[in-house]
């Protein structure tokens, strides 16, 4: 495998896949890399059924994946029939409910903007004991799992298992400490490596008479040192990854995005100021608030609205939440 | 079937069970109801109904009720105080839980309350409700849905590439 292939795949765990102790096996590391790149490099097209608290959603998912680009679409099966379809650039959310379409920007992947740093099976193994699980069927596939505890209870667990002919993640439960499913996701039927037809992409409400909230484009900016936030508290084994400057659909104001990981959990902490003139309509969060296992706490500071966005434990947003300050201040510069 | 849900709510079922009866519930609407329905009254038992009142859902029990004499989807079976689902007395429970569920539901909400946003994403009380802090679940408009997005992107191994995160946005208030 040479370096310039290497740099295409743009997977934050590329450095994984050089370690010596991963190419001597396939250990439970060599099966996130797999899953991780299967995800996205293969076509597929199945049914899933997720699971969280009293939600439980059927969904389809489409993916095509060729040299140049990649689409997918996501379709709720019951309720309101939410559509999201991703590509390369932007995410589309179809809200049916809302009567809105959200049109997002990716800029994780394009150039300029980093990656998540790559972590080393060896910080890996700081913060989560990772290994092989049996193997078993899942969508009347072969699979093999992987169990992911985490040392402490600042970041959850995960137990997935892993298509053994092509990597694909077929199912996922995230776990919290005490060992309880928070939420569970799995393939009931799944197609792999098929042709894609673009009508199986196309969204079936195609947005008209919906309203259509639409980011400016290309308005990301990597965020200078100077007008920064900070955390002052952050739990064991996460750092900083990247700070951008986002523009987001239904915000006039620039959003400040940090985003702090330990290698497998992502904490984004977004910082955007209150503009007195749109202060209803942006109405931010206020204390605690969850959607899925996902954790979110909201709480001004000063002129400014903060929001705390993670799949971890609420102990960690808290922590990390209560501790968001301006640079200047943390770095006693005042 | 209904046996098998009450045991899934109580964390009985084998891992090879859950995933089939998942699957099951999965594509089946009737199952769903059911599904919700246990979900509704472990909460009133345990006295979060507060929290999870979906006036649709508490309608949709009424009509049953009034409905479906034959209570199929209630549960019966072995009495036993810790089964929450299980109490024998299934109609009668689930009939006051359905009042309680439209009285709390109007007396919950705040005025200035959107009500679609107040349940929108309002999940029933965990099957297994770990020891944390209080968590309010009240929707803050859908600019938490425009950061969702913004955060999804930095996603891992775990989550497919981020499909997973989207699944939330794609979930919220999907049963409406």
């Amino acid at each position: 495998m040479t370096s310039s292939r290497l740099s295409k795949l743009s997977l934050p765990f590329v450095l994984v896949l050089l370690s010596p102790a991963v190419l001597a096996a396939d250990t439970a590391h060599d099966w996130l890399v797999r899953m991780n790149r299967a995800a996205g490099a293969l076509n597929y097209d199945g049914v899933f059924v997720y699971q969280h608290a009293d939600q439980l959603q059927s969904m389809r998912i489409i993916h095509r994946a060729d040299i140049h680009s990649r689409r997918e679409r996501l379709v709720a099966l019951s309720g309101v029939g939410r559509e999201v379809i991703r590509t390369d650039s932007e995410v589309r959310c179809y809200l049916p409910d809302e009567n809105a379409v959200l049109v997002e920007h990716r800029k994780a992947d394009a150039k300029g903007f980093p990656n998540l740093a790559p972590r080393s099976p060896g910080e890996l193994d700081e913060n989560y004991d990772i290994r092989l699980g049996k193997s078993g069927r899942v969508a009347n596939r072969k699979a093999q799992s992987v169990i992911i505890r985490p040392r402490d209870a600042y970041r959850y667990g995960y137990h997935l298992w892993a298509d053994i002919d092509t990597g694909l993640l077929l199912k996922a439960y995230l776990i919290d400490h005490q060992g309880s499913i928070l939420e569970q996701f799995m393939f009931t039927q799944v197609s792999i490596g098929g042709k894609i037809a673009d009508s199986d992409l196309e969204p079936l409400n195609k947005g008209g008479g919906y309203v259509w909230y639409r980011e400016p484009a290309a308005t990301d900016t990597p965020a200078q040192g100077a007008s920064g936030w900070t955390v002052a508290k952050l739990p064991k084994g996460f750092s900083l990854s990247t700070h951008m400057l986002r523009k987001l659909a239904n915000r006039e104001l620039p959003v400040e995005q940090m985003v702090y990981s330990d290698g497998l959990a992502v904490i984004s902490v977004f910082v955007e100021q209150i503009d007195a003139g749109i202060a209803g309509r942006a109405k931010g969060v206020s204390g605690f608030t969850a959607k899925g296992a996902v954790n979110a706490y909201g709480s001004r500071v000063g002129t400014h609205q903060v929001t705390v966005v993670g799949e971890v434990p609420v102990m960690t947003i808290r922590l990390i939440g209560g501790s968001v300050v301006p640079a200047r201040a943390a770095s006693g510069g005042n | 079937m209904n046996e098998k849900i009450s045991a899934l709510l109580d964390d009985e079922l084998s891992a090879r069970d859950r995933d089939r009866l998942l699957q099951e519930v999965g594509k089946d609407p009737v199952l769903r109801v059911a599904w919700e329905r246990y979900h509704l009254i472990r909460a009133a038992l345990h006295k979060d109904i507060g929290l999870v009142m979906n006036s649709d859902l508490a309608s949709r029990i009424l009509s049953r009720i009034e409905h479906d004499p034959a209570p199929s989807v209630l549960p019966f079976g072995r009495p036993s105080m810790r089964h929450f689902t299980r109490l024998t007395a299934g109609l009668a429970i689930a009939a006051s839980v359905a009042v309680v569920a439209v009285v709390s539901f109007k007396a919950t909400l705040l005025p200035g309350t959107d009500p679609a946003s107040a349940v929108a994403t309002a999940p029933v009380a965990n099957p297994q409700p770990a020891p944390q802090p209080q968590v309010a679940r009240t929707s803050p408009d859908n600019s938490l849905n425009a950061l969702l997005v913004k955060h999804n992107e930095f996603s891992r191994a775990t989550n497919m590439s981020g499909m997973i995160s989207y699944v939330r946005v794609v979930s919220q208030n999907g049963d409406q």
